[in-house]
């Protein structure tokens, strides 16, 4: 028996077998509540380890240009990269594009300073969450306080949306990234339009 | 209605679109009648303003009912509402705000509302007292199902949707606050202004559309000389503007929990939104408050006499809310009867708005105050020392017998006289609204002053103001409502506050209130003691009485017995009086009878608020594997593993399931077959102690292990029962790759974190969750090879080279994977790792360059019955929490040599004991016959009940390359009984026979799994 095949080169065979297909619902008051938009080139990094050690702290800086967020709970970032530290012996790099030299040269370095480093770049999906809407929208799931003088812009969380793990981080006043685990991306996206609906979203690729 | 009268109240002077809009009139429906209100009033406004007073028939002896309160503490007056489909039973006709299209029906009647034939039960009512069931349906036993049919068809109050679909859109919300404020009256709007002016993140919470509390229902309350609703108005004006503080009207706090977490019903929007798959109509709010105010004021309490449930019998505080908040009259002819200086407040309202209080009985021997006498100089007769001893009337109030009341209150002492009224207002006192305070585990102190319990020992980060404090003085409660809001100021280290200047105007009313539970009857007059105490559930004061004298005499004893304050309505004016009435009738203080348990919700709650926006796909997370297109591409059935879909098998052309599974799992032995393996848990795990952690987590040894080795293994719990197994593959020294069960993987995960957090923090062990990292394919049958070969691999795939048990990195049509020669079948099989990206091409890719040797995708079926043909167990399958390695016949897994793993200690007690259950293959006499799964096993087919069970099917299924049935087992002492015949009664009637077999049905020596 023969069977059927996806043309996988084919851009319009690929967004039908996707969940995040470009939509736009508006609101009562024509208006876009929230915009979510896909990521979909990033490099993400499990890095597990003492990274308070001053070589690393050097790695990162001269690297990145940044430091490495001191405490748990915070981010920091550079126009292609996060550094987002997750807890008493965890970070998660995320770089965004293709730019493997530098993260390669970086896990080199991290097995010379004995710190393991992961990739999970397939592991992940992310989103990115904008609009006046945001932080409402979002508290319909997560339990996180997210009012805009508690979640400030450079905090993260290990959290939940609806009945989703994810990771959420704040990069500006009405702007949230979202990592999520590949799997429950289909959930995660439906999550949002659902909760979305009455104020109006945006999806785009 | 008075005509005269209602023009009079709408022609009073109203601040522009506060609670009631008379510009805009509304068309509702009530039971077929259209009628018409105005937009903002209540349902129970409408209806009173439209002379209905006929509103339902009571519970169990359908007795007519009206409405007797203002807001959620009705008793009587439940509704059914709807539009189109949209339709809601139980609804207080208090709480709903009328608007164009309302069609509401009343309830628990038939035909009809006045002629309901259910009224015959109440003939029979001295038949029917409290625990009647129990004493009536206990015989004789078989009958108990035909009584049910018509208890049940009996019992209720209105009838839910036909349509089992909830149309509508509900939703939660997390919100943090450093304040909630509970009750916008006029001590919780004080509090809030506090709050907010010093900057804290305030929630202000009402039941009510408009903010102000009691202040709405007043007339005779000035602020800072404005009357008090329109300073209540101005106050949540400024609030609003207020960015720090958040106004929740039409909403209710129904549930107070630990650590202040508060639950919020919201109204959002109702039945007269059309766009209702938009917009939310309810919104659960799931608040965290540093700190909580409750301010929910103080519930008035009905007297307890008979006929007291006739639909024109109000209490007096709501008959006086009616007219000033709604401008509507209940009724013109009004006798009022009171304990309490307050209801003097309503003669005054009623007097001023020209109706005739005939007159003003005082159950107090005497009573002395300014309102007292104001009351007496309109002309008004005032009778101290009388009470009501019935109230007359079919369907609703006709008139009332009064008379004077004996020194002690037990009796009437002379004969009755009867007075011709419409409208009764009764007052029995005032009740804090404790219910919150009480579910937060506040403890409860008897104030006899005032007869209620009030607040006393506080247990979370909570205080109490006004009434809900016990405090029934609105200047007094004022101020210390101030005091105690800057006391908790104080606790968020603010010290510095705005000054907060009220000048209170409230009649003085003295503190003095007299207690009889129960108004007497006239004596020696023969009556139908019809004196109702909890009006939703119908429970008489003779009910009371009956329970305490067949010794349910504990308040919740009687409680359940008698179904006192069980209603919806939480026995919010019904509960006091039981518990008077009991401590009466048992000669106790109130305090020693104590009060039942305030339990969520406060009001009730729907089920689609609860439920959200978690219903339908959203319900729980399905998984998808990023090969799952292809599979729905080729019409894959499903099936459900944990929270994963997974291919459940590939029907051919018009295939049947048994079919298709035959197929796969033939196709696979003969040729090859490819499987989605991709949702087995992964477990990334690093560092220089792996070895030692391994060593602990499995009972197997791996401290040999080395680079590019696979091994199986189990892992016990601490009981030493197996936990999980699967293979876990040594990348480089410090780097190992570990594979779970699919349902298992988030368990193993924190349960190895959790060891490592909490026993071993000193091992260098790290661990990262990788099972949507890679996409894992498994080719299994004598050709995988060479398909694998065929698909633009590069490792070298020799068995010498790369044997069983052994992984290699390489490239699979330039995609980098790590390919584990691991089996799960018995044949010769690869388990394919790329990153998940590739996944789906990867497998097209194989599948494709397959085709040619007769690969075909198999589902989770036919991978069941391949391993289950060669004996290999599933974890959760052929164990059940129970079952110990050696049970399963794993007893080479155990290491001899280690001095500790987790479960050794309890696995050496365990394996020793005798009678365990043992897993075995079980070949069932008839080859065709397949067990179900489950079924238990018996020693013998012609035992009497109760049959001694020795054991059951873990596994069944029918093997196409055995060509007969196979199943695993559990059969106690199994591994001794091999040969033995057993015996599966079913449950069509049919006894199996089988026999006790190894359990491994093909290829006993592993030949095939190295494909040669």
């Amino acid at each position: 028996m023969g069977y059927s095949y996806l043309n996988l080169k084919d851009k319009k065979v690929l967004n039908s077998t996707s969940c995040f297909k470009k939509e736009q619902i508006l609101s009562k008051n024509k208006d876009i509540g929230i915009t979510i938009n896909y990521h979909n080139n990033i490099n993400i990094f499990n890095i597990r380890g003492n990274y308070k050690i001053s070589d690393f702290q050097m790695l990162v800086n001269e690297n990145f240009k940044y430091k490495v967020p001191s405490s748990i709970g915070r981010f920091n970032q550079n126009k292609i990269s996060f550094l987002l530290n997750l807890g008493p012996d965890e970070l998660l790099f995320i770089s965004l594009g293709s730019n493997l030299t530098t993260i390669e040269k970086l896990e080199k370095n991290l097995k010379r300073i004995q710190l393991t480093i992961t990739k999970v770049s397939d592991q992940y999906e992310m989103l990115n969450l904008t609009g006046k809407k945001v932080r409402w929208i979002l508290s319909k799931g997560c339990p996180i306080n997210l009012d805009k003088n508690f979640t400030v812009p450079g905090l993260c969380f290990q959290t939940i949306l609806g009945h989703s793990n994810v990771i959420l981080f704040c990069k500006e006043e009405n702007s949230f990234s979202l990592l999520i685990l590949s799997s429950y991306l289909d959930y995660v996206i439906n999550w949002l339009k659902v909760s979305s609906h009455e104020h109006g979203y945006k999806i785009f690729n | 209605m008075n005509l005269i009268t209602w023009k009079k109240l709408m022609s009073k002077k109203r601040i522009d679109n506060f609670v009631t809009n008379y510009n805009k009139k509304v068309f509702f429906n009530f039971d077929g009648k259209k009628l018409s209100g105005f937009e903002g009033e209540s349902l129970a406004s409408a209806l009173i303003a439209n002379d209905i007073k006929l509103i339902g028939r009571s519970f169990k002896y359908h007795r007519p009912r009206g409405i007797m309160a203002l807001g959620s503490e009705e008793p009587n007056a439940l509704v059914r509402i709807h539009k189109n489909d949209r339709i809601e039973p139980n609804i207080q006709a208090t709480k709903v705000k009328i608007f164009d299209g309302l069609v509401s029906q009343s309830q628990n009647r038939w035909p009809n509302l006045k002629y309901d034939l259910g009224k015959v039960i109440s003939f029979f009512s001295r038949l029917l007292p409290a625990g009647f069931y129990y004493k009536t349906f206990m015989w004789p036993n078989f009958m108990w199902k035909t009584y049910e049919y018509f208890i049940r068809r009996l019992a209720g109050h209105g009838k839910a949707s036909d349509v089992h679909e909830d149309p509508d859109k509900y939703e939660h919300i997390h919100f943090h606050v450093d304040v909630i404020i509970v009750g916008a009256g006029p001590t919780g709007l004080v509090s809030t202004l506090l709050t907010a002016q010093s900057g804290l993140k305030t929630l202000l919470v009402d039941e009510n559309n408009y903010f102000g509390g009691c202040l709405l229902y007043e007339n005779d309350i000035k602020i800072n000389s404005l009357e008090g609703k329109v300073w209540a108005y101005k106050i949540s004006k400024k609030l609003k503007k207020m960015p720090n503080v958040t106004l929740l009207n039409n909403s209710t706090v129904f549930g107070y929990h630990d650590h202040n977490y508060i639950t919020i019903a919201e109204e959002c929007s109702n039945y007269s939104v059309d766009e209702y798959l938009t917009f939310p109509r309810q919104r659960l709010w799931k608040v965290r408050a540093k700190k909580v105010i409750l301010a929910q004021g103080l519930i008035e309490r009905p007297l307890i006499m008979s006929g007291n449930d006739l639909p024109g019998v109000m209490l007096s505080g709501s008959v006086r809310g009616y007219i000033n908040n709604y401008g509507v009259l209940p009724g013109d002819e009004v006798l009022i009867c009171t304990n309490n200086d307050d209801a003097y407040r309503t003669a005054l309202t009623l007097h001023n708005v020209g109706a005739k209080v005939k007159y003003v009985l005082d159950i107090r021997a005497k009573a002395k105050g300014k309102i007292i006498e104001s009351v007496k100089n309109l002309g008004i007769e005032v009778l101290f020392g009388y009470g009501i001893a019935s109230v007359n009337g079919n369907r609703e109030v006709k008139n009332v017998e009064i008379g004077p009341l004996s020194e002690a209150g037990s009796s009437i002492i002379e004969k009755t006289k009867k007075i011709k009224v419409n409208l009764v207002a009764v007052s029995g006192g005032w009740t804090p609204s404790v219910h919150l305070f009480s579910q937060s585990g506040g403890k409860l102190i008897w104030d006899k002053k005032y007869f209620c319990f009030k607040p006393s020992i506080h247990v979370q980060e909570e205080m109490t103001i006004g009434g809900t404090d016990g405090s029934f003085d609105i200047k007094k409660s004022i101020d210390e409502t101030i005091g105690k809001t800057k006391t908790l100021l104080k606790q968020f280290g603010i010290r510095t506050f705005k000054k907060v200047n009220l000048k209170i105007e409230a009649p003085s009313l003295s503190n003095e209130i007299r207690s009889i539970w129960r108004l007497p009857n006239e004596q020696g007059k023969k009556t139908s003691d019809k004196a109702f105490v909890d009006f939703q559930n119908d429970v008489l004061t003779s009910d009371i009485l009956l329970a305490s004298n067949e010794g349910y005499n504990s308040i919740e004893h009687l409680k359940r017995y008698t179904t006192l304050g069980m209603g919806t309505d939480q026995g919010k004016t019904s509960n006091m009086a039981g518990i008077g009435i009991l401590s009466n009738k048992l000669s106790k203080n109130i305090e020693e009878i104590g009060t039942t348990t305030y339990r969520y919700p406060y009001t009730p709650v729907t089920f689609g608020t609860i439920a959200g926006n978690d219903i339908k796909s959203l319900f729980d997370p399905v998984r998808l594997t990023k090969i799952d297109p292809w599979h729905r591409l080729n019409h894959a059935k499903y099936e459900h593993v944990g929270q994963w879909m997974r291919a459940w098998y590939y029907p051919q052309k018009n295939e049947n399931f048994r079919d298709a599974v035959n197929r796969e799992v033939y196709n696979t032995r003969q040729s090859a077959g490819i499987l989605d393996a991709s949702t087995l848990g992964k477990i990334d795990i690093k560092g220089s102690d792996v070895r030692k952690f391994l060593n602990m987590i499995y009972t197997n040894d791996w401290s040999s292990i080395k680079k590019g080795q696979c091994k199986y293994g189990l892992m016990l719990k601490e009981d030493g029962m197996v936990m999980d197994d699967g293979v876990t593959s040594c990348i480089n020294d410090n780097h190992f790759h570990m594979t779970t069960t699919t349902t298992g993987a988030p368990v193993v995960m924190s349960w190895m974190e959790e060891w490592l957090q909490t026993e071993w923090p000193n091992l260098d062990v790290f661990l990262t969750s990788v099972t949507e990292q890679w996409s894992v394919i498994s080719i299994a049958g004598p050709k995988s090879r060479d398909i694998l070969k065929a698909s633009n691999c590069n490792v070298n795939l020799n068995e010498k080279i790369f044997p069983m048990m052994t992984f290699k990195d390489g490239l699979i049509d330039n995609v980098p994977a790590r390919i584990f020669r691991i089996s799960f079948t018995g044949e010769l099989s690869y388990e394919i790792n790329v990153p998940s990206k590739h996944g789906l091409r990867i497998w097209q890719k194989i599948l494709k360059n397959g085709e040619d040797f007769g690969l075909m995708p198999y589902g989770t079926e036919a991978m069941h019955v391949l391993r289950a043909e060669k004996g290999f167990i599933i974890v959760g399958q052929e164990t059940d929490g129970s079952v110990n390695p050696v049970d399963l016949g794993m007893d080479w897994i155990i290491s001899k040599k280690k001095n500790d793993f987790i479960g050794k200690r309890s696995l050496a007690i365990t394996s020793s004991t005798n009678d365990r259950k043992q897993l075995v293959g079980i070949f069932t006499d008839d080859p065709n016959k397949v067990l179900p799964e489950g079924a238990h096993a018996v020693e013998s087919s012609k035992e009497k009940t109760p049959v001694k069970m020795i054991g059951h099917i873990t596994s069944s299924y029918f093997s196409p390359n055995c060509n007969r049935s196979i199943a695993l087992g559990l059969i106690k002492n199994g591994h001794s009984k091999f040969g033995d015949t057993i015996y599966f009664p079913l449950l069509d009637k049919d006894v199996v026979s089988a026999k006790i077999v190894k359990p491994c049905f093909f290829d006993s020596k592993g030949e095939r799994i190295n494909g040669l």
